[in-house]
């Protein structure tokens, strides 16, 4: 079955373009990782695939489905939903709110499920439900950031920058986490600058630098020296 | 002794009003991030509508209230999808700013031209704005009693939406942060129309049951949209309770500043009072400087 498909993108903001005509595909059940450099345009790529941004130019389909120009809301019914860079977390809603809004607009059955879920992983939230989501720490945001990804049930999950002001101690944990938490079924694309993290956890990857596609692989080739990756990142030759 | 609860009481009874129309301002600031400078020109609108239908229409009071509440919430759907969306979608805070004014502009004058522009006092059924109930030396007006009893009916009705069901639950995320919420599946279009739709509602209740406490004049709603505002900005224009909270205090301020205060500058004092209080706690008294923020 085919996944998620992206032809000759096209992104830009007002008068300035950031996407020049990306070509990028995730099969249906794979991990891929989208890397770069700090805005060489991949959160660019996840917004325009959650909704956020409308491109100018291309094409992006999920299951033989053309999603581009679609709005966030009606994406999140089909099957796509984004983890968004900084955890994004509602500060003043307590925590179980959080994750109720993640439930918008479907059957309360699956919420009960949902929450069960991310209780039952991180027990934390469990404890703190009633408190502000603003109090939490910055881990147990990425808690519960990740928890309203379980409770919306995602088929096609964006996860943008999750190691963003985190312990690498904890952004590892989080990372092995995903196996748990996401069944093989869900497809998974994966924006992170921390290369090395992001390819022991992805099959394949996409280099990202201004815009501009420069290399793709496997993830096997280059995970014992995931530090070769950096003129790809930078764009030097650092040899 | 009584003199003062004489006082408070009528400070209340106007710092209802304040509030209503804070909390109404408030409301679509919060979850749209819009300043809806023609709040209180279409609440005078329902107001108007529903005293005439009954006053000079000769319909029962409640089909007229009804009629004119049903009137109000058609009304704001078909304007917010007219004026705001198209805006909206371009971006910019400034142009729907002034598309409100141009609304408040419209709406005025197009009363002005049906009712006409001289004041009168249209008559409540019963004339219950008339009876007067004397206790000791305290007045207690029984249309106050009605008004004091709509507003607390109205604000538990606008506490429920927004604390126990979905609707408020993604207007609060969205009043939090827009992206995220759309990214949570949250419409931002519904949420939208909704939240115009219940803070015109809100001040269509305003000016429904305070017509027959100012004279009916084409305006009248006026003076009560800017003390609203100023409510809402002692409340920090983002805090529903803190506007409900920042009417009742100017109503008060009000009220007392008439008692011990000359009559020429009464009516400014407690606007002076609240650039006092903005001085100190420049974000209003009911909200925070800024989130907190933890990474």
């Amino acid at each position: 079955m085919s996944g998620l498909e992206i032809k000759d993108l096209k992104v830009g903001y007002k008068r300035n373009q950031v996407i020049h005509g990306l070509n990028l595909h995730v099969n249906h059940g794979e991990r891929v990782a989208l890397l770069g450099a700090n805005g060489a345009g991949k959160s660019t790529v996840l917004k325009t695939i959650s909704g956020l941004l409308t491109p100018t130019e291309g094409s992006i389909t999920w299951k033989d489905d053309e999603i581009h120009g679609n709005n966030p809301a009606s994406l999140v019914e089909k099957g796509v939903v984004q983890v968004p860079e900084g955890r994004r977390i509602f500060p003043g809603l307590n925590v179980e709110e959080n994750l109720r809004v993640a439930n918008y607009g479907k059957s309360p059955d699956l919420l009960e499920v949902g929450l069960e879920t991310a209780y039952k992983k991180f027990p934390i939230l469990e404890e703190r439900r009633k408190q502000p989501a603003g109090l939490l720490s910055g881990g147990q945001q990425q808690m519960l950031s990740l928890s309203r990804a379980i409770v919306a049930q995602p088929k096609l999950l964006l996860i943008d920058e999750m190691s963003l002001g985190l312990a690498p101690l904890l952004v590892k944990d989080f990372y092995e986490q995903l196996e748990d938490l996401f069944s093989n079924d869900v497809t998974l694309l994966i924006v992170e600058q921390n290369a090395g993290l992001a390819l022991k956890y992805c099959s394949r990857f996409y280099v990202l630098r201004n815009g501009d596609l420069v290399l793709e692989g496997d993830a096997a080739d280059y995970k014992d020296d995931p530090t070769s990756l950096q003129s790809a990142y930078l764009g030097v030759d650092t040899k | 002794m009584t003199e003062y609860i004489q006082l408070a009481w009528q400070g209340l009874v106007s710092g209802f009003a304040y509030a209503l129309i804070g909390l109404a301002l408030v409301m679509v600031f919060k979850t749209a991030r819009i300043l809806n400078f023609a709040a209180g020109t279409m609440a005078g609108v329902t107001g108007f509508l529903a005293h005439w239908w009954a006053a000079d229409q000769g319909m029962p009071f409640g089909v007229a209230i009804v009629f004119a509440m049903i009137l109000t919430a058609a009304g704001t759907y078909v304007i917010e999808r007219l004026t705001v969306r198209p805006l909206v979608k371009l971006g910019d805070f400034l142009p729907i700013v002034i598309m409100t004014l141009g609304i408040e502009v419209l709406l005025a004058n197009v009363s002005l031209l049906w009712w006409g522009g001289t004041a009168r006092r249209y008559r409540v059924p019963g004339d219950i704005d008339r009876i007067n109930w004397i206790i000791g030396d305290f007045r207690l007006n029984a249309w106050h009693v009605v008004v004091a009893a709509t507003t607390f009916v109205t604000l538990s009705i606008v506490g429920y939406i927004i604390n126990q069901t979905e609707l408020g639950l993604g207007m609060k995320a969205f009043a939090e942060d827009q992206d995220a919420a759309k990214l949570m599946g949250v419409k931002e279009s519904t949420v939208s129309i909704y939240t115009w739709v219940l803070s015109a509602l809100v001040g269509g209740v305003t000016g429904i049951v305070f017509a027959p406490v100012l004279f009916l004049q084409q305006d009248y709603m006026n003076i009560i949209f800017i003390k609203g505002f100023v409510a809402a900005i002692l409340g920090g224009f983002l805090s529903l309770s803190g506007g409900v909270a920042g009417g009742l205090l100017l109503g008060e301020l009000e009220a007392f500043t008439i008692k011990w205060a000359p009559r020429e500058i009464a009516a400014a004092l407690p606007v002076v009072i609240v650039f006092i209080i903005l001085l100190i706690r420049p974000h209003g008294l009911f909200t925070r400087a800024k989130q907190h923020e933890r990474v």
